[in-house]
């Protein structure tokens, strides 16, 4: 969709969470993964750095915070400013003495996976659109159902040579082509309507495959988060405008338009109709398992949870929300806000719950990242 | 299953070189370049130690997800690093990255991308030099390492296995060192038994082999001999070769005559690998 058809989103329609944990054995200086979200702009980022290569964490950074920060990038158009982001790393690192064992690795630049996802709004209600390079994933559930599984969607399609976006990649030549994926294709008539209750779930590699794998066995791996984590999404006054491009293009947000809420009956017609022309669009409406009480993988609070997630289900009534009333509070593991204060008992169900599946052998050890958004 | 315990800081492994300093050494490589087969495994042990240490360096600094050690053997067995790192056998990967011998200026060809080559000049760290004195005491080595690495596994009960690497003309003149070799590669920690490679550095000429998994092309019967006292890779191992070198077999080991085995520190599981896409 065309920039200028695109409404500012309702103030109030998006909440956010994000986890962030290094590998076991690995300290958090050593996690590589980021991740960031604006809910004013509705753009919401994960990145996974390349270990091999030298300064991936920044790399990984820079490229979360310039998609989400920058109402100016299209994100049709993100890959085209990238060189942005390259200029922002070289800048960083150029004016600093470096070892021998870094300088020929700066000199091959730094790598990372990249997953874009961008929430707007039209006059039927809001809509999703997503870029991707290499294996962090997005999946769309709606209560029961995974609507969608992007840009993997099989678990056997992860392996350890994921498409990359380096930091010195000659613009021309990142075979964008082969590498870039875009949601919905270029050219579709495709919409990917959501409608409250709707859920959206940006995970790095090793979580996304645990998840595709769950899938594969008839669970339903987003009732087992919730249930392990009882999500407390606390509602952050909206970001500022945080472009620093002067490019002339970029109004601040505002908050103003659209009161109304948005209408929910539109968005299940609109994918189910499209997502056969999609390939790699799960099968929404056939093949998505139906959980019942009975069912014995899934934990019993999963299963006796509601099918669709009530709206502010936890913790972020109004008095949370003056508790913690400040927007950009730096998380100072990891350096990215994650939507919550720190040290949340959600983030330390988070770290219990996956320290549990490594240990069971179900999830491999990386860097993990998630990142939930939910439409109220 | 085994060879699948991660490596980092709270669960280090280590790689000890033994490394051959032997009068022999002083005789012409086989490959025309007018150096010497001690220059060559000087090189050889450089290149590795360098690719080891890329392998942690996380921006400026380098994490120590594993031991670096040296045994040299000729005149006389000498244990550890020289220069700044002197004193144990075994030196953390950072210190191992901060403080080279020296650190070189070389000239190194690069593709121009317009069909040319470019010479470019790199930093070389060095920590071995090349040295060739006395006779070829491989076996009073192979006993040294089995003591270093005992104590290692020791200390890390559940580290990746120890690797060693043996890089020489194959010629050991204090016996055979194959049983010995057998031995060593018994130890075990309780991700799986010490893994030995050996690099057969050579004045006969011929084409690099690497990683065979039959000593059928090997040209003599030092080769072949270090071909047997080579570990089979394990799994985890060749299914990370195999991007580097699509063709390597099942059974591979590792061994190499007269080739570049510093692509080996790629084949651990450290993290997401870059390759497609650069």
């Amino acid at each position: 969709m065309a920039a200028d058809q695109k409404l500012t989103i309702p103030e109030n329609s998006i909440q956010w969470r994000a986890f962030q944990l290094p590998k076991e054995g690995h300290s958090t200086e050593e996690y590589e993964d980021a991740c960031d979200g604006n809910v004013a702009l509705g753009r919401f980022a994960v990145a996974d750095g390349a270990s091999e290569s030298v300064f991936a964490r920044l790399w990984a950074r820079l490229l979360v915070k310039h998609f989400v920060g920058q109402r100016c990038v299209e994100v049709d158009d993100w890959h085209k400013r990238l060189p942005e982001v390259q200029r922002q790393w070289q800048e960083e690192l150029a004016s600093r003495q470096l070892p021998w064992h870094a300088e020929q690795k700066f000199l091959d630049g730094s790598f990372a996976t990249f997953l874009g996802l961008e929430i707007f709004s039209d006059d039927s209600g809001l809509l999703w659109q997503a870029v991707a390079v290499g294996d962090s994933c997005l999946f769309h559930t709606r209560g029961d159902r995974l609507l969608c599984a992007w840009p993997l969607e099989k678990s056997d399609q992860f392996n350890d040579s994921p498409r990359l976006i380096g930091s010195r990649t000659p613009r021309d030549e990142v075979n964008y082509n082969r590498a870039l994926w875009k949601l919905p294709q270029s050219g579709a008539e495709q919409q990917l309507r959501l409608i409250p209750g709707d859920r959206l779930w940006l995970m790095t590699d090793a979580l996304a495959q645990w998840f595709l794998m769950e899938y594969e066995s008839g669970r339903c791996p987003w009732q087992q988060i919730d249930a392990e984590l009882a999500i407390q999404f606390y509602e952050l006054p909206s970001s500022e405008h945080r472009c620093k491009a002067a490019c002339g293009s970029c109004a601040p947000a505002t908050q103003t338009g659209a009161d109304e809420p948005v209408a929910p009956e539109t968005g299940m017609s609109e994918l189910s109709t499209t997502q056969t022309n999609t390939p790699i669009m799960a099968e929404a409406e056939t093949s998505t398992p139906k959980p019942s009480a009975t069912q014995p993988n899934i934990p019993e609070a999963a299963a006796k949870q509601s099918n669709i997630p009530e709206p502010a289900a936890t913790g972020c009534g109004a008095a949370e929300v003056a508790e913690y009333p400040q927007p950009k509070r730096p998380d100072d593991r990891f350096d990215v806000d994650s939507g919550a204060p720190e040290a949340a008992e959600d983030q330390q169900r988070f770290e219990r719950w996956i320290g549990q599946l490594r240990r069971s052998g179900r999830l491999r050890n990386d860097d993990v990242t998630l990142v939930v958004v939910q439409i109220v | 299953m085994p060879y699948t315990a991660e490596i980092s800081r709270s669960n280090p492994t280590c790689f000890l070189f033994l490394i051959d300093q032997s009068g022999s050494m002083a005789d012409a490589l086989g490959d025309n370049s007018g150096r010497n087969k001690a220059e060559g495994v000087a090189t050889a042990v450089n290149r590795i130690i360098q690719e080891l240490v890329y392998r942690c360096a996380k921006g400026e600094h380098i994490l120590d997800r594993y031991y670096i050690g040296v045994i040299g053997y000729g005149d006389e067995l000498s244990l550890g690093f020289t220069g700044d790192l002197a004193g144990e056998v075994l030196c953390p990967v950072s210190a191992v990255g901060n403080k080279p011998l020296r650190i070189e200026n070389r000239k190194k060809l690069v593709d121009d991308g317009a069909g040319g080559v470019l010479e470019q000049t790199i930093r070389f760290p060095v920590w071995v030099d090349p040295l060739a004195n006395g006779g070829t005491p491989m076996c009073e080595a192979i006993r040294a390492a089995h003591a270093v690495i005992s104590e290692f596994i020791d200390k890390h009960p559940r580290c990746f296995p120890p690797i060693v690497i043996n890089i020489t003309d194959g010629e050991a003149t204090d016996g055979d060192p194959e049983p010995l070799a057998d031995q060593l590669r018994t130890l075990a920690s309780e991700d799986g038994n010490v893994l030995m490679m050996n690099l057969h550095i050579s004045s006969q000429a011929g084409q690099p082999i690497l990683f065979p998994a039959s000593d059928a092309n090997l040209p003599d019967q030092y080769a072949e001999r270090l071909f047997r006292m080579s570990s089979p890779l394990p799994p985890t191992m060749l299914r990370l070769a195999r991007s580097s070198y699509p063709s390597i077999s099942d059974g591979a080991r590792g061994f190499g005559f007269n080739a570049d085995m510093a692509s080996l520190a790629k084949f651990l599981d450290i993290g997401t690998r870059v390759a497609a896409n650069r």
